[in-house]
């Protein structure tokens, strides 16, 4: 496995531990920008996975290529 | 002109466009099978994108989203939990599937599954199982339809006639175009949909608080229930359930794999996954709506009823309200035609040729497709109305169907990677007994809620049963004669 994907798979179980257990642990406490912590916090992590997914995409080789 | 006129007038002349848009394509795909199911493997980036997203967008978007928001408070946000990453194996399994369409010709999931684990049966069980789920998960997108302009038009069209316009809309391009009528409706749906919840998510905090902002500080002082996690009514192992369940499964529902072998290329597949969690973010202008109703002066008849509840109220002008209802017609008819579409072509293609050897050439096959997308259509829409007058529950339905379609995942992940399982002959057996177990579990703990061990979700406990009668049963059996 390349380091590439090794950090990917590594962001998703991060990822998935953080909107699981984890969000019981962090995903309470003061407002963020107005909004309620456990909002701002859900809506972060959608963003970041969104981020994280195009800089694992635009960073990779085409699949066709590869075939 | 009455309020009435206005409404049902924008919501026809909706209808109308919608089916221009759907009839456009007719004529762009081949007469054969996989002309009609898989639009010819040539969708590009645009439509798929929406095809997904508006696919999930359904009648739930503009009616359950804030009622559910209005009523469980922070329990709503379960959805971007699994939303973040429920889509990403597709990112690596839909390529996958596509090649394995391009050789052998797969339009289908269970088509691929039961050529890969070599048994005809798994097919059918899946194809059984398909359409258990979507019959009810489609009379809601109609009852949906039905609901929104009935309250909005104060009863003048009652929910069987909305629901009925509604859908014969939807049957007329499904039938005549397939595919590629539902991709470039929900295209047409979706930008519609979004410009459309986004307006109504920032104006009514606006209009009702001031400001998204200063709402949550006034929910924050009087309803801090509403706002405490993991939501009203939700234990954390509820929660937590809820979020992986729905992510192990997203990626399993047919009517959405499926789009692996209608994708013109391996790259616009991956790009629509990365793509995705954009349209997930559009779910936060509904959730602020639903947050809005809290506080609001008079509750509706049911949460689900919030949105179009408080649009009544607040008398906003008639050509607003019948905007909002040709959004929520959107959402409902853009998840309810690919529901409709996929459940025929799994029963005809997996169901009848392949369980049960029905021999069809390409041109029966897709008139065959056709009839069942009428036979499908008629089924959702006697349910709607059972649920509707008879008062009859579809949750319990739509929750066994969740469960079961999640027991699909083993099953789509040995074919793709490792169809001989943990033994040296195809697992199909294996897979089937695991599927059957899974369906079984989650059928009765949905049933009966208090006989689980630990309160989960059932479908968690029905993928565990899978799992421990897949396992040993691929790795004990015999190797296969021929070898």
């Amino acid at each position: 496995m390349t380091l590439r994907r090794a950090l990917f798979f590594g962001y998703v179980i991060v990822c998935a531990l953080a909107l699981t257990g984890g969000y019981a642990v962090f995903g309470t406490g003061a407002p963020v920008l107005g909004l309620p912590r456990p909002f701002a916090y859900n809506i972060g992590w959608v963003a970041l996975t969104f981020l994280v997914l195009l800089a694992f995409h635009l960073t990779g080789p085409d699949p066709e290529d590869e075939a | 002109m009455s309020h009435n006129v206005v409404v049902v007038g924008v919501a026809v002349g909706y209808l109308a466009l919608s089916l221009l848009v759907g009839l456009a394509p007719s004529r762009k795909s081949s007469d054969s099978a996989e002309g009609y199911v898989a639009g010819d493997r040539s969708l590009g980036l645009l439509v798929m994108y929406f095809i997904t997203g508006a696919t999930i967008f359904s009648s739930f978007a503009f009616l359950g989203a804030p009622g559910f928001a209005y009523s469980k408070g922070t329990a709503v946000f379960y959805i971007l939990g699994y939303g973040a990453l429920g889509f990403v194996p597709f990112y690596f399994t839909g390529p996958r599937a596509a090649a394995l369409g391009r050789i052998h010709g797969f339009v289908t999931q269970a088509d691929m599954v039961a050529t890969r684990l070599e048994r005809p049966g798994l097919a059918g069980m899946m194809a059984v199982v398909s359409v258990v789920a979507f019959v009810p998960y489609l009379a809601l997108q109609i009852r949906g339809a039905g609901l929104v302009l009935e309250v909005l038009t104060e009863g003048a069209v009652p929910v069987w006639l909305g629901g009925l316009v509604t859908y014969l809309v939807v049957l007329v391009y499904v039938w005549k175009s397939g595919v590629l009528g539902v991709g470039w409706t929900n295209t047409f749906q979706g930008i519609f949909m979004l410009v459309l919840a986004w307006a109504l998510g920032l104006y009514l905090p606006l209009k009702l608080y001031g400001g998204v902002v200063p709402m949550f500080e006034r929910l924050a002082a009087e309803r801090p229930a509403h706002l405490a996690v993991p939501g009203i009514g939700w234990t954390w192992g509820q929660y937590v359930a809820a979020v992986v369940v729905s992510a192990l499964g997203f990626s399993m529902w047919p009517h959405l794999f499926m789009k692996a072998f209608s994708a013109k290329s391996d790259r616009t597949l991956q790009r629509t996954v990365v793509l995705y969690p954009t349209f997930q973010l559009f779910l936060v202008p509904l959730f602020l709506i639903g947050f809005a109703g809290v506080l609001f002066p008079t509750p509706p008849a049911q949460p689900d009823q919030i949105l179009p509840h408080m649009l009544m109220q607040l008398k906003l002008p008639s050509a607003l309200v019948g905007l909002f209802c040709a959004g929520a017609l959107a959402a409902s008819m853009s998840s309810g035609d690919a529901m409709a579409h996929a459940a025929a072509s799994i029963a005809v293609r997996d169901g009848l040729g392949r369980a049960l050897g029905w021999r069809l050439d390409a041109t029966e096959e897709r008139r065959m497709i056709r009839r069942g997308v009428v036979v499908v259509m008629v089924l959702g829409y006697v349910t709607a109305l059972i649920a509707h007058y008879a008062e009859v529950s579809l949750v319990i339905l739509l929750l066994s169907a969740y469960g079961a379609v999640v027991q699909f995942a083993p099953a789509v992940l040995l074919s793709l990677y490792r169809p001989h399982g943990l033994g040296r002959r195809p697992a199909g057996g294996a897979a089937l007994a695991g599927m059957i177990a899974g369906s079984a579990v989650t059928v009765l703990f949905v049933v009966k809620p208090d006989w689980q061990p630990i309160k989960l979700h059932a479908g968690l406990w029905g993928l565990l049963a899978n799992l421990a009668v897949l396992l040993p049963m691929s790795a004990i059996a015999a190797p296969a004669v021929s070898e």
